[in-house]
């Protein structure tokens, strides 16, 4: 008897439970969520971690939830204020004003200049942090807290690098001092504090952290809604992608809506929905995003061409088919870029071309050009093996390196290999393990490689020539840069350029002019690197259930949806659900619905505190659980195991 | 009585030295293997760190100088015990084995290790125990229907059982997703439920749960059953020509009285198997993770191996380890129980 009433309530039990659930299991609307997914190699996520100090957390985890004072407007080349009001103000020559909103954190605490400063001094106490912030302080003498709206920068006299405070400007995210003041008594170094409820000032929020999925809600709340308006996705869901194969068929499939990756196919992938900037080659944005070269050891060319490296190295630029490559090498997605100014003509920014260098040293694909300059320096085949020598008799050979499944390198490093062959210039392409290939870079133990460079940004200009100046570590050396080229006169030049951080401004257009003018005829000289071509933004979009995507028809600034300009493209984006249809209910009936309406609410409010209760429960047992799931599930691995055997092997007779 | 219970004692103290032994020179091979591997994973982070975006990204961290980075690089190689002499990195780390605590990830820092191998085991124990208990059940029983039925059924089944345990697993999974998910739009083709529901108790949960679990599940345990079928056709082949089978079958026992006998003989070697295969899935899931976005320990280990997370890749071995010799152990034990003759030979009874 006791035992049938025990099962029954259990039978009661679970049901209520199953019961609850159901009502209070939320489904999200397919056409109001705009989902999105990065290939970071991984199939679930490694825990609710959203400080963007900590720096194995993906910028794309906290899409929307935290913002920055500007964002990058990488059509127009200039800043869009968001936290900020207006642009940034030169009071004088050494001092930056900054005016901050009238903002607010997601839990209701005023975002005051306060925050801000907080924001950019808290990675000088972590260097570990490794945060762009830290790139600006040595230009910075300090930051002043104005008043709760107003900071001023000011600027290190004896090294005013404005490009780097720019660059802080736009990516450097604005995090809540009351909570992070906190973490620090708490943690010993700020990269430990995980965030788990981030608390951000975006008009998004953090709904739920799931090991597969985090899904953030509007909040409409928002700041930023009376200046901006709202965007119209009421949940921002992010999915964690093992692989491109995998990114190319969840997009296909109109599973996620962005992602900020393309691969080959691209075109092929129209037909579903997917499209990105232009609808042909070379889809991607017409902006210098990324700049390709072949990047010569200039050391190791020294010494081992001495006097002859300049020569092999002008020979090899015109050996190679930059179209091809492009198309062959980068799948249609990069555009040749033939000259060392590395700024293509329609560019905004092509009054920086140094006209005398791209008429005397442009390079055109010409293997008879190029062997008449080897030849002319006496590098010919004198032993008959079809590999020049130098006079010396030293054979011109190289050893050209890139990563093992990065393809476009890949492909492109063999088309190096035959075009340089064609003219007589032996050349060994070894595609390595990447960290064989990151081993040999910082040891210098290659003659060249494939290599790219970001150049669109506040910074970008600046930025690109990094791979120009040895003083500052560039990817993936901790030490100097793959060119292993040094000329201080471009450093100094690069220095004198990183004070201008506007290049559209009419009194640093000039100066801009004559120091690129002057860096670019370096470049064309001693040729430290090859141009090949320039890449747009990958990014990709469905348009199945959103529309409005920056592309060539209706272009405005766009990013990658771990950038903060990503909220930018959230305002512009529309749903393509058609607006619901007027309901057309007769008055009295809308009485009574309106009655069941009310109630059913109350009945909702009921539930859902019951549903609390339970949940309260279910946590306490899931953290239980957790400990012993491990263990537990081995055991019941092998239990089953023996249970099965028993059943086959020792029925009863 | 007082005879054998000395003896027994004495045989399992042997096995559980043997076991001790095995233990400790396979933590030292996790420990050692991962620090062959070329490559420096602070130097990595680091470089993640300071180059945030300079492939293809636009959120660049560059402008640090070369001080900047080195600090930061001793402060990571530090926080991960890597400037510590290798030997008092190994005594660390077999500390950390015995009190089970590996440590945090190096790829996923601040998340412990036993973190991210806790929530994402119950995945990867989701799809392989059933897959495994299921095939073995279908497998041994296909394999025993073949060997006794014979003729032109035994020759069908065979091949097909060859092929299945000879297939690659990875193409099979593409094959599954090909046909029944982009073709015929049965299955999903990806990921553990639709991404626009939210996990619960409900019916609808449950229902895209599974239609999401069908296909990994096929592609884990088909092929399992294929070499689970052949092995079971070959014993119940060599039992059904044994005497006993014969003297039974001369006795004019029924036929299904007959297999079930030499299906209980030939199981034995059959569950030994269990073990070994299953630590060896574990590991090998990966790749059905891989072709279905599935979740699982397959994924965190690759990301681990990729991203040299000593670690992740200790921790997700030792588990590995633990799972395989913890099993050979319950089998050893449970042979004795199974077994009559095992037992005797456990007790030194002639």
């Amino acid at each position: 008897m006791k035992g049938k009433i025990a099962s029954t309530l259990l039978v009661i039990l679970l049901a209520a439970v199953f019961t609850v659930q159901n009502i209070t299991a939320q489904e999200l609307k397919r056409e109001e969520s705009l989902v999105y997914t990065e290939e970071e190699g991984i199939t679930m996520l490694p825990g609710a971690i959203f400080n963007p100090f900590s720096p194995d957390v993906s910028a794309v985890w906290y899409t929307g939830i935290f913002e920055t004072l500007y964002i990058f407007d990488n059509v127009g080349f200039g800043l869009i204020p968001w936290i900020a009001e207006g642009p940034p103000v030169w009071v004088d020559d050494y001092t930056l004003e900054v005016e901050v909103r009238d903002a607010e954190w997601q839990d209701g605490v005023p975002l005051t200049a306060e925050d801000v400063v907080y924001s950019y001094e808290l990675p000088k106490r972590y260097p570990e942090t490794g945060a762009i912030a830290l790139a600006m302080w040595p230009s910075l003498t300090e930051i002043e807290v104005v008043d709760a709206h107003t900071i001023r920068f000011h600027i290190n006299e004896t090294m005013p690098f404005k490009v780097s405070i720019y660059q802080v400007l736009c990516f450097s995210w604005i995090l809540p001092k009351h909570i992070f003041q906190e973490a620090e008594e708490t943690y010993e170094s700020i990269t430990e504090f995980p965030f788990e409820s981030p608390i951000g000032s975006g008009p998004y929020k953090l709904l739920r952290w799931e090991s597969t999925r985090i899904v953030k809600e509007r909040w409409d709340g928002w700041w930023g809604r009376k200046y901006f308006g709202l965007s119209e996705p009421k949940y921002l869901i992010y999915v964690p992608s093992p692989g491109n194969e995998e990114t190319n068929r969840m997009i296909s499939l109109a599973e996620v809506d962005a992602l900020s990756a393309i691969a080959p196919g691209w075109k092929d992938m129209q037909k579903d929905g997917v499209f990105s900037w232009f609808k042909e080659p070379p889809f991607v944005s017409p902006y210098p995003v990324r700049v390709n070269v072949i990047t010569v050891n200039n050391e190791r060319f020294e010494e081992r061409f001495g006097e002859y490296a300049i020569v092999i190295k002008r020979a090899l630029g015109y050996a190679i088919d930059r179209d091809v490559i492009c198309e062959r090498g980068f799948f249609q997605l990069a555009v040749p870029v033939s000259d060392p100014t590395f700024i293509l003509p329609d560019s905004p920014l092509a009054f920086l071309r140094n006209e005398e260098v791209v008429r005397d040293y442009t390079f055109r694909y010409d293997p008879d050009a190029a062997m008449e300059i080897l030849e002319e320096a006496g590098i010919a085949d004198t032993d008959g093996d079809g590999i020049r020598e130098l006079p010396d008799g030293t054979a011109v050979t190289l050893e050209t390196i890139d990563v093992e499944g990065w393809t476009d390198w890949m492909a492109v490093n063999e088309l190096f290999k035959s075009y340089a062959e064609e003219i007589g210039i032996g050349v060994e392409a070894l595609h390595l393990d990447y960290a064989v290939w990151e081993s040999r870079v910082m040891g210098g133990e290659y003659d060249t490689m494939t290599y790219g460079l970001s150049a669109w940004s506040p910074a970008g200009l600046w930025d690109f020539l990094g791979i120009f100046d040895y003083r500052y570590p560039v990817w993936p050396n901790i030490e100097g840069t793959p060119a292993r080229y040094r000329n201080d006169e471009l450093s100094q030049l690069r220095d004198e350029i990183a004070k201008y951080p506007n290049p559209f401004d009419p009194d640093a257009k000039p100066v801009l002019t004559q120091l690129f003018g002057e860096v670019q005829k370096i470049i064309a000289t001693d040729l430290p690197v090859i141009p090949v071509g320039v890449w747009g933004y990958e990014f990709g979009f469905q348009a199945k259930y959103w529309s409005g995507w920056p592309t060539e028809s209706n272009p405005y600034p766009f990013a990658e949806q771990g950038d903060p300009g990503f909220l930018y493209v959230l305002l512009h984006i529309k749903s393509t659900a058609a607006p619901p249809a007027p309901p057309g209910i007769p008055e009295e009936l809308e009485e009574t619905i309106n009655a069941i309406y009310d109630t059913v609410s109350t009945l909702n409010v009921t539930v859902g505190s019951l549903s609390g209760q339970v949940e309260g429960l279910g946590s306490t047992v899931g953290a239980l659980q957790s400990w012993f799931a491990g263990l537990l599930v081995l055991d019941l691995v092998l239990l089953i195991a023996v249970i099965v055997v028993l059943v086959f092997v020792r029925k009863p007779r | 009585m007082t005879r054998k219970t000395p003896s027994l004692h004495y045989f399992f103290s042997r096995k559980i030295m043997a076991y001790v032994l095995t233990f400790y020179l396979a933590l030292t091979l996790i420990w050692l293997l991962p620090h062959l591997m070329p490559g420096d994973p602070v130097r990595e982070k680091a470089l993640k760190i300071i180059a945030a975006g300079s492939k293809g990204g636009a959120a660049p961290g560059v402008g640090l100088t070369e001080v900047q980075v080195k600090r930061l690089y001793e402060y990571w190689v530090g926080k991960f015990g890597l400037d510590q002499p290798l030997m008092a990195q190994y005594l660390i780390f077999m500390k950390n084995c015995f009190t089970l605590d590996l440590g945090v990830s190096i790829r996923f820092y601040p998340s412990r290790v036993n973190d991210l191998l806790i929530q994402s085991i119950p995945w990867s124990l989701g799809l392989l125990v059933p897959a495994i208990i299921i095939g073995w059940i279908l497998g041994n029983y296909l394999g025993a229907f073949a060997a006794y039925k014979r003729g032109i059924f035994d020759k069908v089944l065979y091949t097909l059982f060859l092929f299945m345990s000879q297939m690659p697993y990875y193409w099979f999974a593409l094959i599954l997703v090909y046909s029944l998910s982009f073709h015929a739009k049965i299955f999903p083709p990806g990921g553990a439920y639709t991404l626009t529901l939210t996990p619960s108790l409900s019916l609808t949960f449950l229902l895209d749960f599974l239609s999401h679990y069908f296909l990994p599940f096929l592609s884990v345990m088909i092929p399992y059953i294929g070499g689970e079928a052949i092995g079971m056709r070959s014993l119940i082949l060599y039992e059904i020509n044994s005497d006993y089978a014969n003297y039974f079958e001369s006795l004019g026992f029924r036929d299904r009285k007959l297999l079930s006998y030499t299906f209980r003989n030939a199981a034995l070697p059959q569950v030994t198997g269990l073990p070994i295969y299953f630590a060896s899935a574990f590991g090998g899931q990966l790749v059905t993770e891989i072709v279905f976005g599935y979740p699982g320990i397959g994924g965190m280990l690759y990301a681990a191996v990729i991203g040299q997370d000593y670690p992740l890749i200790q921790g997700g071995f030792l588990m590995i380890v633990i799972v395989t010799l913890l099993g050979n152990f319950l089998m050893d034990l449970f042979y004795a129980y199974v077994d009559p003759r095992i037992r005797v030979a456990y007790r030194g009874e002639k």
